[in-house]
């Protein structure tokens, strides 16, 4: 699903370059009734929010080509309208590497998927019912 | 007269008359020169006087006859009562006999031999005496001139004897003087030598006793510079064998230090006066003990005590090597270097030491000016592993090493006197030299410094194979610590996926909305489930084979192979993914590409290089060149991507370093790594050329064989 094909207030955003993962992580957000939209890299998620797109949730993970997660959140810091997104890192790396980045929750991987689901259902409006 | 005589008189006369008798016996009497024979009446007064008592007492028989005859005897006999005595002991035994001195009529004494005799009558009574004295001092004389004759030679004998012990004991003396190890010399108090030993000769730097006897009386501090131990100027005046000579005795540590060539030597001085009758030095006595060999045998312990603790202080061994080397200038040599052999062989200079800073740039100049060459003693203990020593520096030898003038100028201006140069030796291995110089000192080193120098080197050698093993200890540590961070990164990512898949899957289920995902949706999730599970597996497999290799030697298995085969196999293997991201693969070949090879191994590295050339520059043309000649087989893998940036490139090939960090493939660092490693065992070399904005060239150079 490209972003433009989803509701730009009404979705949850996807940052992740390991592309098994991203796949997986829509497609079990979406089995759980959430519209998805996922970014292989920062600038991509970027480029889908300076689009206008106001998703309910980040879900980031840092180390990413081309734009890490510890540039694209400095980049939704700096925009008004992106500061107040909340944001979920996702890291394979130590607590003291995701220390430098300011976001909602930090959750390590391996990823509980029961931990994600309770997240997404804090801030986001469940739209499987 | 005794009776015997009577009777051989009786005897002589029988042949006589007996008328006649009588009459010749009183011109006997009368005439007989040689005896004094006359006879006192019974008061010792003299009643009669012969010829021969006039000849030897010089009295008529007119101025004697009736004198008492105690004028014979001298003033002390006569006052002892010796007359009277003499009488009545001849009247008690009849006769009396003895050799004693008398008096003759001039007052002068003659030697007698007296012979007195009582003439009793018929009825026993004493009528008178008899004597007879006979004049022995020609006998006498003759006697006591024997007795002094004998007496002058037994004591002349005795002077003999006197002398030649006297003469023994001084050659003794000499003997034991000339063989002591300290060095012994009088002195008369206008500073004259009179007695120098050989040892003192020897110290003193003469040729022989003659010459130094011989020697000006300021030959010594002309000669010599004296120092007290500190280093400071220990005045003439003051030095142990002056001061013994106004009247003190006194020791002192001595340094003299030859004013031409710069040898010092260290002595233990005393001096002690001796005195005349009169209590005024006559002579100074200067007992001297060599204490140089002492002074070096310390200063070797406590250098080789030094340069063990500073061993132990640092695990560096460049700065261990440097501490050592400042630690032997200036107690075992006027420089010291080190030298460390490179990995292409030759040496680098390391440190230097000397013992006059304002030389130490000069040094410093001259190692890098000239650093040692193979053919150079340094260069040659590198090679050899043996130590070796030049205990004296010849100008020919200067001009044989320094083929270059300027170096010989200054090499012959540095005054280089002796040289040692030891090795550094890790197990079999010689990693650097150490190198020793005498110069200002002139001290020479002996087979005794080698030794020394040789446990400074071998403990150096052990302290730096300390700091390796203990540098390696703790790289494989950090090595594994790194591998587990970047092992548990790597795993968690694909981890997560498939948990979260499944946990998804569970949860739908229990929703009861499993079956509604349909059976296509179900399939591809359980094919990337299987996907995934067998990526995790791969993955597990290469981080024990990294593993394995950060701790032992990689082994290949060779076989004869073409690595053009090979590259095509991994170019086909990739082709599918290069499409998926807009890249694509081209294969160029040339020249003769066969080998004997690891295919397994060189499989990897093809991987690797084409792998990250497809993740670093998607979208980007790779070409994977191989060509063969000269031996060497040569593969390039060229990107046209963001190409890598500088900082970067330096540390590439290092474990765990990264360009970027991974996208589909699981990069944990380890793979240019272990490419590396790959074609070091193959001895060959891998090269990175990268611009940025350019793309980057991995090529690869295998040797054939």
């Amino acid at each position: 699903m490209t972003p433009a094909e989803v509701d730009p207030n009404e979705h949850i955003l996807v940052v992740e370059d390991d592309r098994d993962l991203r796949d997986t992580l829509a497609e079990a957000l979406r089995l759980e009734g959430y519209e998805v939209v996922s970014a292989e890299h920062g600038e991509a998620a970027l480029r889908h929010l300076r689009s206008g797109a106001r998703p309910c949730m980040v879900l980031l993970d840092l180390m990413m080509p081309v734009m890490d997660g510890w540039t694209l959140r400095r980049e939704m810091l700096k925009d008004a309208a992106l500061a107040a997104i909340p944001v979920v890192v996702m890291t394979a790396a130590g607590a003291g590497r995701a220390a430098g980045v300011e976001a909602t929750v930090v959750v390590h991987k391996p990823l509980v998927m029961d931990d994600l689901v309770a997240l997404v259902e804090a801030h986001c409006p469940h739209g499987a019912n | 007269m005794s009776a015997t005589e009577k009777r051989e008189t009786t005897v002589a006369v029988e042949r006589l008359a007996p008328n006649e008798v009588p009459d010749l016996l009183d011109l006997l009497i009368e005439q007989v020169v040689d005896y004094a024979i006359f006879v006192l009446d019974r008061n010792g007064n003299i009643a009669s006087w012969n010829a021969g008592a006039q000849r030897i007492k010089g009295y008529t028989p007119i101025e004697i006859i009736g004198q008492p005859y105690a004028l014979f005897f001298t003033d002390e006999d006569r006052a002892a009562g010796k007359p009277a005595h003499i009488l009545a002991s001849a009247r008690a035994h009849g006769r009396y006999h003895e050799e004693g001195w008398r008096r003759r009529k001039d007052g002068t004494r003659f030697w007698a031999s007296v012979v007195m005799t009582a003439l009793r009558d018929e009825s026993g009574a004493v009528r008178g005496y008899a004597k007879i004295t006979r004049d022995l001092t020609e006998r006498r004389r003759a006697e006591e001139e024997a007795r002094v004759a004998a007496a002058e030679r037994a004591s002349r004998q005795q002077a003999e004897l006197d002398e030649r012990e006297v003469r023994r004991s001084r050659d003794q003396l000499d003997l034991i003087l000339r063989s002591v190890a300290e060095g012994v010399t009088a002195q008369r108090p206008d500073g004259r030598l009179v007695f120098a030993n050989e040892a003192a000769a020897r110290l003193s730097g003469f040729d022989s006793v003659a010459a130094m006897l011989a020697a000006p009386i300021d030959e010594m501090p002309r000669r010599f510079e004296m120092l007290r131990e500190d280093g400071t100027s220990f005045p003439f005046e003051e030095l142990p064998g002056r001061r013994a000579l106004r009247g003190e005795a006194t020791t002192a540590t001595v340094r003299f230090k030859d004013r031409r060539t710069g040898e010092e030597r260290w002595s233990f001085v005393s001096g002690a006066p001796v005195f005349d009758a009169e209590g005024r030095v006559e002579i100074a006595v200067n007992v001297f003990r060599e204490l140089t060999e002492q002074r070096r045998s310390e200063a070797a312990w406590q250098f080789l005590a030094d340069v063990s603790a500073t061993l132990g202080a640092s695990l560096d061994y460049e700065v261990t090597l440097k501490k050592v080397v400042e630690l032997a200038v200036p107690r075992i040599a006027d420089w010291c270097g080190v030298d460390v052999v490179e990995p292409d062989g030759h040496l680098e200079p390391l440190a230097v030491a000397h013992v006059d800073p304002g030389k130490l740039e000069l040094a410093r100049e001259w190692r890098r000016r000239w650093p040692p060459r193979p053919e150079s003693l340094a260069g040659r203990v590198a090679r050899s592993g043996t130590p070796e020593l030049i205990s004296e520096i010849t100008t020919a030898m200067i001009e044989a090493g320094t083929p270059d003038l300027e170096q010989r100028r200054m090499a012959l201006e540095l005054g280089l006197r002796s040289v040692m140069v030891v090795p550094l030796r890790v197990g079999n291995e010689t990693i650097g030299v150490l190198t020793f110089v005498t110069a200002e000192s002139g001290r020479r080193f002996g087979a005794q410094d080698l030794v020394l120098a040789s446990e400074v080197a071998r403990r150096a050698s052990l302290a730096v194979e300390n700091a390796r093993a203990y540098t390696e200890a703790r790289l494989a540590v950090q090595t594994r610590d790194n591998f587990l961070a970047i092992a548990s990164h790597e795993l968690r990512t694909p981890l997560s996926a498939l948990s979260v898949m499944t946990t998804s899957l569970v949860r739908a289920a229990g929703q009861g909305r499993l079956l509604s995902l349909g059976e296509d949706a179900l399939k591809d999730r359980m094919v990337k489930a299987d996907r995934q599970t067998r990526q995790l597996a791969r993955l597990i497999d290469r981080l024990l084979d990294v593993s394995r290799l950060s701790t032992r030697d990689l082994r290949l298995e060779r076989e004869t192979l073409d690595l053009v085969e090979v590259a095509r196999d991994v170019v086909s293997r990739y082709e599918d993914a290069a499409a998926e991201r807009g890249s694509r693969i081209e294969l160029k070949t040339s020249g003769e590409t066969t080998g004997y090879w690891d295919r397994g191994r060189l499989d990897q590295v093809i991987t690797n290089l084409v792998g990250n050339a497809i993740k670093y520059a998607p979208g980007a043309a790779v070409t994977v060149s191989v060509s063969g000649g000269g031996g060497h087989a040569r593969l390039t893998v060229r990107d046209e991507g963001p190409g890598i940036p500088l900082e970067h490139q330096e540390r590439i090939f290092d474990q765990f370093e990264r360009a970027s960090p991974s996208e589909d493939l699981p990069g944990m660092g380890l793979g240019l790594w272990l490419v590396r490693r790959i074609v070091a065992a193959h001895g060959g070399a891998i090269t990175l050329d990268s611009r940025p904005g350019t793309g980057a060239t991995f090529s690869v150079v295998l040797p054939m064989r």
